[in-house]
């Protein structure tokens, strides 16, 4: 196993009286992991702790070996996408590779042929003579990315970059930052609050809840942590009246709610994976329709506070 | 790092030993204001009624040389003050509030640059983006009188073109903390420009209703403190009711403190408050 890029250990850090990590510990190895979270739960203090931007009150945080706290020569090798909009909408994208290569030192001709292969990796040759105020949200993202990566860092810190776009985007960045990973040898450290993104792209992930790792590991190992909790899962279809009495008598669900113009059903299990299995034999059984099955986001929530023991 | 199909090599040069990055800074700022119509606009009618018709007008006057007495007059002008109040106002209202809206700091700090760098980068942009109005046009002027003079003494015109030289980066520099100063306490570039604007005439104006009961209450005016120091460096010395130290302490005040909160203001910035 190779060594971890990022230990950190019992960190916390407060803004005041609020705080961002509490006695926080993880250990992040060579390849993607995802850190997923509800909001406040300390993604953002995480990777501003990463950069070296602000300083943990107690304990200790190594990246790549070394303490990232006031380390400015440490950035040439870490390269931060943030999770806000900050690119400057009056420049075109390759003034703005030639302005992000300027402050880390490039310049001339390696500057030139270094944006024009980071535009051809982003997808963002055509477009980037355009000004950015003009792009759209994935192009956007695209180019905070080239950002990024333009310094060629081993380490690659993304901060939801995926928030805000559309499926296919989203599917679009999700190849490209796996291509990151597996083409370009860059370490990637990518955050957000829906597990199932994230899952998408890596199998390694932390959850924080609260500045704190609930879990961390193998997302299958998760999974399984995750298994005994109650899901709701909503089912959209026709005929489901028959299909919501058959699962108030299986042992794994805990409740089922009809919605009141019986579109659908809310159905709350304790083994998710067992509804999924059983529901073949449950449509042949009950002659229902089903048009979509999906898990709710919003219970992301409940099942951080579940697997923090809150 | 790793194979690619597209000659994705690493880059392995000195970053972080790049001492002048902040010149990057510098350089977006003027490009930036180059590109600005309004900046562009200001800067034209400013330099066409402060200067050109002066050195028009100068240059075809007989003149036996360049002096002292003619330079501070013309660098202590009301138009070629209110112009270089304007045009900090503009230029000094984008420096830091545009990037606090943004969040874009995290941009630079993220990137092997100190608050330092990032704060001297911002300064630098602004002096030579001001430098445009307030040091070139004055030599221009020097020259342009020297160039024409009818006496043989070239060599104390050129020591009043050097003073020219130091006054207008004086001139150019004064202001520009102030500037930053307000940039830094909003997020809106709007209330910056205008916060600028309004804080230099304020001050002149309170100068402006205690100066009848002592002289010193000039030194409340940006402006009179501006003009006096031009005297000050072309030779001719304070008025003789301006106490010298209130001066000094005048000149510090609008330039040492205001940096000091800047820096302060970016340092919190920088760590997300």
């Amino acid at each position: 196993m190779s060594d971890p890029i990022v230990i950190a250990k019992d960190v916390s850090k407060w803004y005041g009286s609020v705080i961002g990590l509490n006695n926080f510990n993880i250990e992040v190895r060579s390849g993607i992991t995802g850190i997923v979270g509800p909001n406040g739960a300390g993604k953002s203090t995480f990777f501003k702790l990463l950069v070296g931007t602000i300083k943990v009150n107690i304990g200790s945080m190594l990246v790549m070996g070394r303490s990232p706290w006031k380390n400015q020569s440490q950035l040439k090798d870490i390269g931060f996408c943030p999770d806000y909009e900050f690119l400057p909408m009056d420049l075109t994208g390759t003034d703005f590779l030639r302005f992000v290569g300027g402050l880390h030192g490039m310049s001339g001709q390696t500057l030139a042929k270094r944006s024009s292969e980071v535009l051809k990796l982003v997808g963002m040759t055509e477009a980037s003579d355009r000004r950015m105020g003009g792009y759209s949200k994935g192009m956007k993202q695209r180019m905070k990315i080239a950002g990024s990566i333009l310094h060629d860092p081993k380490l690659l810190l993304l901060d939801e970059p995926l928030s805000g776009t559309d499926p296919v985007v989203r599917k679009e960045l999700i190849d490209m930052i796996k291509g990151l990973n597996r083409e370009h040898g860059h370490d990637i450290i990518v955050s957000s609050h829906v597990l199932f993104e994230v899952e998408r792209m890596t199998h390694d992930v932390a959850l924080l809840y609260k500045g704190r790792a609930v879990a961390s590991g193998d997302i299958s190992e998760i999974r399984d942590l995750m298994s005994d909790h109650p899901h709701h899962i909503v089912i959209q279809g026709k005929g489901l009246v028959d299909l919501a009495k058959s699962l108030v008598d299986k042992p794994y669900t805990v409740s089922v709610q009809l919605w009141s113009d019986r579109s659908a059903i809310t159905v709350e299990v304790s083994r998710p994976d067992e509804l999924f299995d059983s529901m073949p034999e449950l449509i042949a059984e009950t002659g229902c329709q089903i048009e979509s099955m999906r898990s709710l986001d919003d219970d992301l929530e409940s099942l951080f506070k579940y697997l923090a023991g809150w | 790092m790793g194979l690619n199909p597209i000659e994705y090599r690493p880059w392995d040069g000195q970053r972080s030993k790049h001492a002048r990055r902040f010149l990057v800074i510098a350089d977006s700022i003027l490009r930036h204001n180059l590109r600005s119509k309004w900046f562009l606009a200001v800067l034209i009618v400013g330099t066409f009624l402060a200067f050109a018709l002066n050195i028009i007008f100068t240059s075809i006057t007989p003149h036996e040389s360049l002096t002292p007495e003619l330079m501070a007059s013309q660098m202590n002008n009301g138009l070629f003050y209110i112009f270089m109040v304007i045009l900090v106002s503009m230029v000094c209202s984008d420096l830091l509030a545009e990037d606090s809206r943004s969040n874009s700091l995290v941009l630079y700090l993220s990137r092997a640059l100190r608050p330092e760098g990032y704060l001297l980068g911002k300064l630098t942009g602004a002096f030579i983006t001001l430098a445009i109005f307030g040091l070139f046009p004055p030599i221009i002027l020097a020259i342009a009188v020297t160039a024409t003079q009818s006496g043989p003494d070239y060599l104390s015109s050129a020591k009043v073109i050097l003073e020219t030289v130091v006054a207008g980066i004086w001139a150019t520099f004064f202001l520009i903390p102030i500037g930053l100063m307000v940039s830094s306490l909003t997020s809106r570039r709007t209330y910056a420009a205008v916060g600028t604007f309004m804080a230099l005439f304020v001050l002149g104006i309170i100068s402006g209703i205690f100066v009848q009961f002592d002289a010193n209450w000039q030194l409340l005016d940006p402006g009179s403190v501006l003009a006096m120091s031009m005297n000050v460096i072309f030779g001719l010395g304070l008025p003789e009711q301006v106490d010298t130290w209130l001066f000094g302490a005048a000149i510090f005040a609008f330039t040492i403190p205001p940096l000091i909160l800047v820096y302060w203001r970016i340092l919190r910035k920088g760590v997300g408050k």
